[in-house]
């Protein structure tokens, strides 16, 4: 069976997955400029101006390990999904921290989702094996939809934040 | 391919936004939710006990002035760059937020968009984007920001000055 084209994304802290090949739209270098929306959730604090308009930026690697990632995206990925609710594609960004890789799948590498990466298994389609690594199918509809579940323990980036990363600021 | 689609415009309001920054982030309000600027150096700082971070006289009575982090939570540790009190009309009267810079936007050279779901969280006061040429703010009223910190302290009226004289001491 011939394979399908598809995009392997490194999300960091070793977080990898894959996304149709006509799911990634755009890629945006940095520096970026984002803009930061207060009282939004730790994994996703931005949105970026794509096409005049703002799109939500996903710190997926943040969601998977409940906690904010302190690092720079080496690349933004403005992705497109297909919204059934709406019954319309919608547009969601992606921190990464490589370029992504274009890849071939078929459904022979269709795998189980392994048990040392069961916090995947809310936002993974599926799975594939690639190069003796499993990577989990991303359900962008899913990410992008406000519906994830909130892992660790901080709904926000501030409480989040360790003490020493607050500021020592005067008081009035 | 255009992004359009994915993002619906929320209802716009006439005349002028009022444009807060703190923390590095533009807040956006009608301006009809501001009743006045004051300079920060007019704020009685408020106690730990207080909850807020200073008092304000206006129209002949005290109301709360309150500091407001990156993630629109109450902090009482003011940064000094916070040198604007912005008075925005409360349902009992008024309630301050330290800013360090006010500005304003034409309201018709704006556009109001909605908020996408997966950055919202539940008792966010931002309602909405707001974009112009160059420029992303999120869009707030006095209601929401102060009705989503109501629950961090009560925004109501204080006693008269005079009773409260321990409040006036730094701390």
């Amino acid at each position: 069976m011939s394979g399908q084209g598809a995009w392997l994304l490194e999300f960091g802290s070793g977080q990898t997955g894959v996304i149709g090949e006509r799911q990634l739209l755009h890629l945006l270098p940095a520096p970026l400029s984002l803009h930061e929306v207060p009282a939004s959730p730790f994994f996703c604090r931005h949105v970026v101006i794509w096409e005049q308009e703002p799109v939500p930026v996903m710190a997926l690697s943040a969601w998977l390990e409940g906690r904010p990632s302190r690092d720079e995206p080496t690349v933004v990925a403005v992705a497109a999904f297909f919204d059934t609710r709406a019954g319309e594609n919608r547009y969601g960004a992606l921190r990464l921290s490589a370029i992504p890789r274009r890849i071939v799948v078929s459904d022979e590498q269709a795998c189980e989702l392994p048990p040392d990466m069961a916090e995947w298994r809310e936002i993974a389609l599926s799975c594939v094996g690639h190069q003796s690594r499993a990577l989990p199918i991303v359900n962008l509809a899913h990410v992008f939809s406000g519906g994830l579940s909130r892992r660790g323990t901080a709904s926000s980036f501030a409480e989040a934040l360790p003490m020493e990363a607050k500021a020592d600021i005067p008081s009035l | 391919m255009s992004a359009s689609s994915a993002i619906r415009p929320v209802k716009s309001i006439q005349g002028r936004y009022v444009v807060l920054t703190f923390a590095g982030m533009p807040l956006v309000l009608p301006d009809t939710d501001v009743y006045t600027l004051e300079p920060s150096s007019d704020v009685q700082p408020g106690g730990e006990a207080d909850g807020v971070a200073g008092w304000i006289q206006a129209d002949g009575r005290r109301w709360p002035v309150v500091c407001l982090d990156q993630n629109l939570g109450m902090t009482t540790l003011v940064p000094a760059e916070r040198r604007v009190c912005v008075l925005l009309h409360h349902e009992a009267g008024y309630a301050g937020v330290l800013c360090e810079a006010v500005t304003t936007l034409e309201a018709e050279s704006c556009r109001s968009l909605s908020l996408p779901p997966v950055l919202s969280t539940p008792g966010s006061p931002v309602r909405g984007l707001v974009q112009q040429e160059g420029f992303l703010g999120c869009l707030t009223s006095s209601a929401a920001l102060l009705g989503s910190l109501s629950s961090q302290v009560g925004l109501s009226p204080p006693s008269p000055p005079e009773s409260r004289p321990g409040s006036e001491v730094h701390p």
